[in-house]
């Protein structure tokens, strides 16, 4: 794309909704509750593996004001994935509205409607339940051992695309790859390493819960309004789940309040729809805090081997990941997020002799998700901990290290073809790429040159320097689809519908930023409507870090058709040949400048005067390729050597996400991932009882940081033009949350000589850590 | 029947006095800008600022979690919610949220406005610091808060410069002025004035009522049970005692209706007991600890309420009232076993009391816990001690996390009593102190870990309170 002289792309307009959202007016999914609606309540499973042997629902059934009772009994059985990708899923069709196996703590059992909250719990109490106990797998052990209770054991379940899926094994998916010769690598390094790294899960913990509204309008469709990432696939898994049309269920996204990639998910529409359709009324459906972290998505606990061969000259002639993901008891996101430790991780630098091989294991533990930076977040705590233990090895600084091997603009790498959705990825090459600038002023803003070695440590509180760089994608190619359409008002104002999910990203602000850039116009005459599946055209949803990208592209290219037709009926009205005519300022004028029409003159005349039609169109967009951005991410920690505390003093990420739309709403979303990279990296921990259930289920001890507890972060975006993304755009919302554990891991063993390997480093692993290696006090 | 003020319009309702105010203005009130994100005061969605009026006429506010706040706590106040601000008019913290895209999903926004509206409220300097503390319970999870401590920096610096140039007595009129308030809270001292109010005599409470004194941590744990039991307020106690906090006879008196932000911001603790300002900022949130009472944390009666721990250090004892009989215990007997306390049906602690300080005394809190802020402790412990600053003449130790009760280290202070402030003696209480504590696996930690932090918070408190004597290599080498 030619570059252009941008007008209202590149300035950080003001965020089109954030008026009204300090003004908290009604704009979320519970604050359009009608007072007479049903609410859900659900029985949950305590066991994390058994059978329902019986079931008795009459007692609850016939509660004064209970209004139906869900269960595996009354609705249809239909197997179906709950995690909104692209159609076929590569994943298995594992879950069922309700079954007659639970498969962790958290599971469904049955469902109430009732008149209240509280008649719906007292009602949930009320149903009895017959368990057959089965052994649970607990572990990545557990699930990998010889004879493991199966977890999937029924015969209905299967994959609506032929990826591996064992079940009968614990293996929900299965991913790989190999390149050049992985074992002629090893023996050609000076140096060879085997290590093994671990992650644990984490949640979201949005402010806004899961949160649905089911109602059926005077068609007898289902209206479901809900807090969701993915409007048309939420549409498309419930009318599965429920066997009826696509065409019977509208689902309308208002304002989401977060969703992180949990929200990618079907997780409560489906009972909200059901009961609507039984019961002839408006269904409410809200998950607890509670609720979000036993039943809701996590992210994924991933342990990885990681074999490397490296020579003295800094050459890495071995790459070796495997890797064995925890899927959880559903396994919706398990290929995918696999997939994505390799694809959006390998390509950082140069290795021609790579062997990958990605297992998702089921475990009767709670079910991993998508979670922002989706298997890259995991991977990269394993490749640039590795990153920093090579250089460290041939004896050469971590940041030279990294200049001497990341990829550079023009080039490939065999990941990118080899690896993709359940089927081969897209080959490509790199186009924008800042990244050796960002290498180079991060290293300014944070001091690397007074970094010295933790030999010349000592005392209780150590300082440590630590850095990573960081790719993601931008978009899954040849998958994802996003499309828009806008029409022009007499005013010179535009209606802008996308099906773009904007998710409290801020991203109805960029579309609006786009389309008005490329219409000539100001950001403020763009009337932004998303996203709504009778009114708003297709798009897959927000996921994969695609919106600006893939959704900001068509939406770029639906206003070039309609500044073509403004451009037509300015000719028509100055009768002049259209070549003759250039759009500027919200106007058509002569080349010579002799003549103008405005817009609002131009939508007038198309709308009352002359040869009426609505100025108007439709454009879709699919990517051949997901540019990554790149990021260098710099940590200066204090390490308390008596308490294992580790405090982030100062956090400098340097990005380069192509050209920023809005360079505050994309500093927003560096400094939003990077804390919670913080947090996840260090506090944010899932802890189970020896059964299975999660034991801190609460805000109370499952720890975010809050304000106080932010440290100093420091925001430098770097422009590159990426030439296939709209006004030169790539990604920017996920990368960043990448950075903080390898980052903090390589500053604390900077800090002390101490490498951490499991995540996170919470105060007492890193005291036990520092006790281990014996550490100097 | 609870008569208030909720915005700008009175409200009458016979709805249950312990249902949250955050479900009564959202479900009967229909005011949907305050958000439920927790349930349990953690994340500040639900803040909402509540007034009351004082004897000179003037209402004074503060910011509370609305989800923890019991509907009978605003008996007689006047609630704000942020459809109160009154978007006819774009309030200047709005326009700081605004201009510095604070909000990204929006969800915490209506909080965090109230938070720093509170901060205006209540911030005698209109300092920095004063609104990163007003902020210090609003949880958001998309901006990493850059953008939002930039809008209260904004405001800090608007309101300081303001300020400089002429500011009224009452704060409420000055920020109307300001169009921070909506001209109707001008009329909220005379109206509450004439609302109908009735406290509650306080020997109206007995055995067969429960009382609610903040209700941070009752509300957590049992809201169902609460809405079934005869509740009695303790704000709301005709007592002016219960709510104040004095100095008399060479002791410090504080209400059992006493909040812990009252405590915090109190000038008898600023001279006495400088660092518990610092220290009581690790105790949960603003919004929580404008809500919560120093009594209502001793009965909860957790193994590590950092206010106990404090206050058995102390040397504290309890004036529980029952009717008009008083009788005294002292804190560290008051407690008989996890949960278990020496009170009676119908008793209430009238007055927390602690023996006034003299110059050769020294005091210090320590807390290691998960997260810095917000978070409950792994463990704490706190130290008052009389020296002469060679000998320890006095000590009493507590530490929190390793029992089933908060508990006195009797053992340690026996030891160090008499003794030399020296790395030797330190590293024998140390050894002491193991000896003697037996905490328990949990999700705060393991057995030894807390172990190992209780010694190494009893060697904090010299490190700090003696920091030419006592280096850390040297008793933690």
């Amino acid at each position: 794309m030619e570059k252009k002289k941008m007008n209202v792309v590149n300035t950080s307009v003001e965020k089109i909704d954030s008026l009204y959202l300090s003004q908290g007016k009604s704009c979320y999914v519970e604050d359009f509750m009608p007072d007479n609606a049903l609410h859900v309540k659900m029985l949950w499973s305590p066991h994390a593996h058994a059978r329902i042997k019986s079931i008795d629902i009459s007692e609850a059934e016939n509660m004064d004001g209970v209004r139906g009772v869900l269960y595996y009994g009354n609705v249809p059985r239909i197997p179906h994935c709950t995690a909104g990708q692209g159609y076929p899923e590569p994943s298995p069709y594992d879950t069922y509205m309700f079954d007659t196996k639970v498969r962790y703590v958290g599971d469904r059992v049955a469902a109430v409607a009732a008149e209240t909250e509280e008649i719906a719990e007292k009602a949930v109490k009320k149903i009895k339940v017959e368990y057959e106990l089965l052994e649970p797998v607990l572990s990545f052990d557990d699930a990998l051992k010889e004879n493991a209770p199966v977890i999937h054991d029924e015969e209905e379940s299967f994959v609506p695309i032929p990826i591996p899926y064992e079940p009968e094994k614990n293996i929900a998916a299965r991913v790989g790859m190999e390149a050049g010769d992985f074992k002629q690598g090893l023996k050609d390094a000076d140096f060879t390493f085997d290590e093994m790294f671990e992650t644990g899960y984490a949640q979201h913990t949005p402010m806004e819960p899961y949160v649905t509204l089911a109602q059926i309008d005077n068609f007898g469709r289902i209206v479901i309004t809900t807090s969701t990432q993915v409007p048309f696939h939420c549409r498309r898994i419930v009318a599965n789940t429920l066997d009826i049309p696509v065409g019977r269920i509208r689902v309308i996204k208002p304002r989401i309040g977060g969703g992180f990639g949990c929200k990618q998910e079907m997780l409560i529409e489906d009972v909200a729809a059901m009961f609507s359709l039984r019961t002839d009324m408006p269904v409410f459906f809200r998950f607890t805090r509670e609720e979000m972290f036993k039943t809701g998505r996590t992210r994924h606990p991933i342990r990885f081997r990681m074999q490397y061969g490296v020579k003295k000259n800094g050459e890495i002639t071995a790459l070796g990941m495997d890797a064995v993901n925890n899927t959880g008891a559903y396994g919706g996101h398990g290929l995918t997020v696999m997939s994505c430790c390799g694809s959006k991780v390998f390509p950082l630098y140069h290795v021609n002799n790579i062997h990958f091989d990605a297992k998702a294991i089921y475990t009767n533990l709670p079910v991993g998700g998508a979670y922002r930076g989706f298997g890259a977040t995991q991977a990269f705590f394993a490749v640039e901990s590795m990153m920093d233990v090579m250089a460290e090895a041939i004896g050469m600084d971590p940041v030279e290290f990294r200049k001497i091997n990341h990829i550079r603009s023009g080039e490939s790498h065999p990941a990118f073809a080899a690896l993709g959705e359940g089927k081969d990825g897209t080959p490509m090459s790199i186009g924008s790429n800042a990244l050796a600038e960002c290498i180079e002023i991060g290293a300014k803003e944070i001091g690397w040159h007074r970094r010295t070695g933790h030999k010349e440590k000592s005392g209780r509180y150590r300082r440590g320097i630590g850095m990573c760089c960081l790719m993601q994608g931008s978009s899954v190619p040849e998958i994802d689809m996003g499309a828009a359409s806008i029409k022009m008002n007499e005013d010179g104002s535009f209606n802008v519908h996308v099906g773009a999910t904007d998710l409290g990203t801020g991203s109805d602000t960029v579309m609006a930023q786009i389309a008005a850039e490329e219409l000539e116009t100001t950001a403020d005459k763009m009337i932004v409507y998303s996203s709504d599946t009778d009114m708003t055209p297709f798009d897959v949803g927000a996921y994969a870090s695609s919106t600006t990208y893939l959704s900001g592209e068509a939406c770029r290219k639906t206003a070039a058709k309609v500044k073509q037709q403004i451009l037509n009926t300015a000719a028509e009205m100055l009768n002049s040949d259209i070549n003759e005519l250039e759009a500027i300022g919200a106007s058509v004028v002569t080349k010579d400048g002799k003549e103008k029409v405005t817009y609002s003159e131009i939508s007038h005349y198309s709308l009352y005067e002359n040869n009426q039609y609505q100025i108007a169109a439709v454009e879709s967009h699919i990517t051949h390729k997901s540019p990554p951005p790149f990021a260098a991410h710099y940590i200066e920690i204090e390490v308390d050597t008596y308490t294992g505390e580790i405090k982030v003093l100062k956090y400098v990420s340097a990005v380069d996400c192509g050209t920023a739309i809005n360079p505050a709403l994309a500093e927003g979303q560096v400094e939003g991932a990077v804390l919670n990279g913080i947090s996840y990296a260090l506090t944010e921990e899932y802890r189970f009882s020896e059964k299975g259930k999660m034991t801190n289920p609460s805000l109370k001890t499952y720890n975010i940081f809050s304000l106080r507890d932010k440290p100093e972060m420091k925001t430098i975006l770097v422009p590159s033009y990426e030439d296939t993304g709209p006004f030169g755009a790539k990604s920017v919302s996920e990368i960043c949350i990448n950075g903080a554990m390898p980052g903090i891991a390589n500053a604390l063993y900077n800090a002390t000589g101490v490498r951490v390997y499991k995540a996170p480093f919470t105060k007492e692993r890193v005291w036990k850590a520092l006790q281990e290696k014996k550490c100097d006090f | 029947m609870i008569s208030c003020i909720v915005n700008n319009k009175t409200v009458e309702t016979g709805v249950n006095p312990g249902i949250s105010v955050l479900e009564f203005v959202r479900e009967e009130l229909n005011l949907t800008g305050t958000k439920e994100g927790c349930k349990e005061g953690e994340c500040g969605a639900c803040t909402v600022l509540v007034g009351e009026l004082h004897e000179n006429g003037t209402v004074k506010y503060k910011a509370c979690a609305s989800c923890l706040l019991p509907l009978g706590e605003i008996d007689g106040r006047h609630i704000v919610t942020v459809e109160g601000l009154d978007s006819s008019l774009l309030r200047p913290v709005q326009k700081a949220v605004f201009n510095n895209n604070a909000s990204q999903c929006g969800f915490c926004t209506p909080g965090i406005v109230l938070s720093l509206t509170g901060f205006l409220l209540t911030s005698e300097s209109f300092g920095f610091n004063d609104a990163l503390d007003a902020l210090d319970g609003n949880i958001c999870r998309c901006t990493g808060y850059a953008s939002i401590r930039k809008a209260a920096e904004e405001l800090s610096i608007i309101f300081k410069d303001k300020k400089g140039s002429v500011e009224k007595e009452n704060r409420v009129e000055q920020l109307i002025d300001w169009e921070v308030l909506p001209e109707y809270f001008r009329s909220i001292g005379g109206r509450l004035e004439n609302m109908i109010y009735s406290p509650s005599n306080i020997s109206m409470f007995n055995e067969n009522k429960v009382l609610i004194a903040g209700g941070t941590d009752l509300l957590v744990q049992k809201p169902e049970g609460l809405l079934a039991e005869d509740l009695v307020f303790a704000s709301k106690l005709d007592s002016i005692e219960l709510k104040q906090i004095k100095e008399a006879n060479e002791y410090l008196h504080i209400g059992g209706a006493v909040t812990v932000e009252q405590l915090r911001k109190s000038e008898i603790i600023h001279k006495y007991f400088p660092s518990l300002e610092n220290d009581l900022l690790l105790v949960s949130s603003t919004v929580m600890r404008n809500c919560a009472t120093v009594a209502g944390n001793i009965v909860n009666a957790s193994p590590i309420g950092d206010i106990t721990i404090i206050l058995l250090a102390l040397n504290t004892r309890l004036i529980l009232r029952k009717d008009h009989s008083r009788r005294e215990v002292m804190l560290d007997k008051f407690y008989k076993g996890y949960k278990l306390m020496d009170i009676g049906g119908g008793e209430i602690i009238e007055k927390i009391v602690i023996p006034l300080p003299d110059e050769t005394s020294l005091f210090n809190f320590e807390k290691v816990s998960n997260r810095k802020y917000l978070d409950i402790a792994s463990c704490n412990s706190a130290v008052s001690i009389k020296t002469d600053n060679k000998t320890v003449q006095e000590i009493t130790v507590s530490v929190g996390g390793v029992a089933p009760v908060p508990l006195l280290q009797n053992e340690v202070g026996k030891f160090l009593k008499g003794k030399n402030i020296s790395t030797e003696n330190l590293i024998e209480a140390g050894k002491i102190l193991t000896s003697k504590i037996s905490p328990i696996d949990d999700i705060r930690g393991t057995a030894e870990y807390k172990k190992l932090l209780t010694r190494q918070l009893l060697y904090s408190h010299f490190v700090k309170l003696f920091p030419d004597k006592i280096k850390y290599e040297e008793v933690a080498g």
